[in-house]
């Protein structure tokens, strides 16, 4: 079965029909979380990060060649995620504020999808993954923001390279349903699939699956949710299949001819 | 010696491992990523010293802490991400020793893990003083055990200590920093949520009731003193 999420406004993803109560209940919890995340999610690499550098400062305990490299790549690897993590909270919440200017050309995407799988290849070659691209012969016309489609097809890459098993592919399609008037990103993985009470939560700000192959990839839980925000941006939604132990199919589904600026969808 | 490093960031396992080798070579780094891996590796591989971050996907760092508990003594050091006093006393609570926040470097954590391990082997206090009587409560200085209404009582090297420096002392306030200086060690002068917790748990092995304390009265803001005669006069 496949869920849409997106045919709200983006507003109501996160205030909805409730209650004050609700709201303000919804605020203190979400406060709560994000300092549990900010905590965790920042705190750790820069645990990394203060003890690698303590340790190649320290000249009475110098660390040889090697261990000077692992110590390198330690501290390059979590200030990376540092600025990661930082950049996902910073874009959620420029788009729930709804400051994010969508930067609106006409491109094919053919080419974002291909962009996209490029910045993840070394990754998922690393990790012995395969990501095999679909896509129609001719140029697949569409009207958005490149970038900020970019990086929502990057996380949902991400995701899906998380969550298989090494040696695995992860398949990306790109095709026009709806007639032509809809253009899709599909990505399709071969991992532990979603359990039904957690896809209903997939798109809350910080919730963290707990079935992931390697359990050491949690990520700070913003990922799907700024994917989210993003196809909304577009007037767009995001589709959801998934059965545990069968994988997961995420597309980012939006208008051909672009966001509706007049309307009620920005 | 052997030190079990469980967190769920393989590069904070590395990072400690490779400083733990050019500081203090005598120590063995064993690393383990989840709550499981980390109860499986005490009873196997039976470290010395536990450092357990809370934050790990599976079993949070609390309940791990419980169930090593249910059968090991190993000194557990909890890595945690928030430093808010809640955490801290949750970790103690669960059984814990000590706790390390994070972001800390490799000095530090050093520091934390000689204090836990001097403190472990720090000898518990003795004396040929006749036995401490007050009300249903007997302490044995010689023997280092306490007994109330004859029945003895099961406490943790850490709790005995604090009683003897209580009633060793009775009648006068001992003031937060002089026992935790006394049964902690000096570095830990400002940990008062270590206290609050073992008062605590010494309270409730004693049966003594906090609002109306025939044995420990809590001086609010200064720290505890032993009841003595004049608050039975």
């Amino acid at each position: 079965m496949v869920t849409s999420v997106g045919q709200r406004r983006l507003e109501d993803t996160f205030s909805g029909q409730r209650s004050e109560s609700d709201r303000l209940a919804e605020l203190e919890q979400l406060r709560t979380d994000l300092l549990s995340t900010i905590a965790h999610e920042l705190r750790t690499p820069l645990t990394a990060i203060r003890t690698s550098v303590g340790l190649l400062q320290d000249a009475e305990h110098a660390p040889d060649a090697e261990q000077r490299a692992t110590l390198l790549a330690t501290i390059d690897r979590n200030a990376l995620r540092m600025q990661r993590v930082v950049g996902e909270i910073l874009d959620l919440a420029r788009f729930r504020a709804g400051s994010i200017q969508l930067q609106l050309r006409r491109f094919d995407a053919r080419e974002l999808a291909s962009t996209a799988i490029a910045s993840l290849q070394p990754l998922a070659e690393s990790a012995g993954q395969r990501i095999a691209l679909s896509a129609p012969g001719s140029a697949t016309w569409v009207f958005g923001d490149y970038r900020r489609l970019e990086q929502a097809l990057v996380n949902l890459l991400s995701n899906a390279g998380k969550f298989s098993a090494r040696g695995a592919s992860v398949e990306v399609t790109v095709d026009k349903p709806a007639d032509g008037r809809e253009v899709r990103w599909t990505v399709s993985d071969h991992g532990p699939g979603i359990s039904a009470e957690d896809q209903e939560r997939l798109f809350e700000r910080f919730f963290v699956g707990r079935n992931d192959v390697g359990g050491e990839t949690r990520g700070v839980g913003l990922g799907l949710p700024t994917v989210l925000a993003i196809a909304q941006a577009h007037g767009g939604r995001v589709d959801v299949e998934s059965e545990l132990g069968r994988g997961s199919t995420f597309a980012i589904v939006v208008p051909a001819t672009g966001p509706d600026v007049d309307g009620d969808e920005r | 010696m052997r030190i079990l490093v469980v967190d769920d960031e393989p590069d904070v396992v590395e990072s400690v491992r490779i400083g733990f080798a050019l500081h203090w070579r005598e120590i063995d780094v064993l690393g383990a990523g989840t709550g499981e891996a980390a109860l499986d590796a005490v009873e196997h591989e039976r470290p010395d010293i536990v450092l357990l971050d809370i934050g790990l996907p599976d079993i949070d760092g609390f309940e791990v802490v419980k169930r090593i508990r249910a059968f090991s003594d190993v000194p557990v050091v909890m890595l945690t991400a928030r430093d808010d006093s809640m955490d801290i006393v949750k970790g103690l609570e669960a059984g814990a020793d000590d706790y390390v926040t994070k972001p800390f470097n490799h000095l530090e954590l050093m520091a934390r893990v000689r204090a836990v391990l001097r403190r472990l082997t720090m000898p518990v206090p003795t004396s040929r003083a006749p036995s401490f009587r007050w009300l249903d409560l007997e302490v044995d200085f010689e023997k280092q055990e306490a007994r109330v209404k004859g029945k003895r009582l099961d406490l943790t090297p850490t709790e005995y200590k604090l009683l003897y420096h209580l009633v060793r002392n009775q009648d006068h306030v001992l003031q937060h920093a002089t026992l935790l200086a006394k049964v902690w060690g000096r570095e830990y002068v400002d940990e008062v949520d270590y206290l609050r917790v073992y008062i605590r748990r010494l309270r409730d092995k004693l049966g003594d009731d906090p609002n109306a304390p025939r044995y420990i009265s809590t001086e609010r803001g200064l720290g505890y003193r032993f009841v003595g005669r004049a608050d039975h006069n």
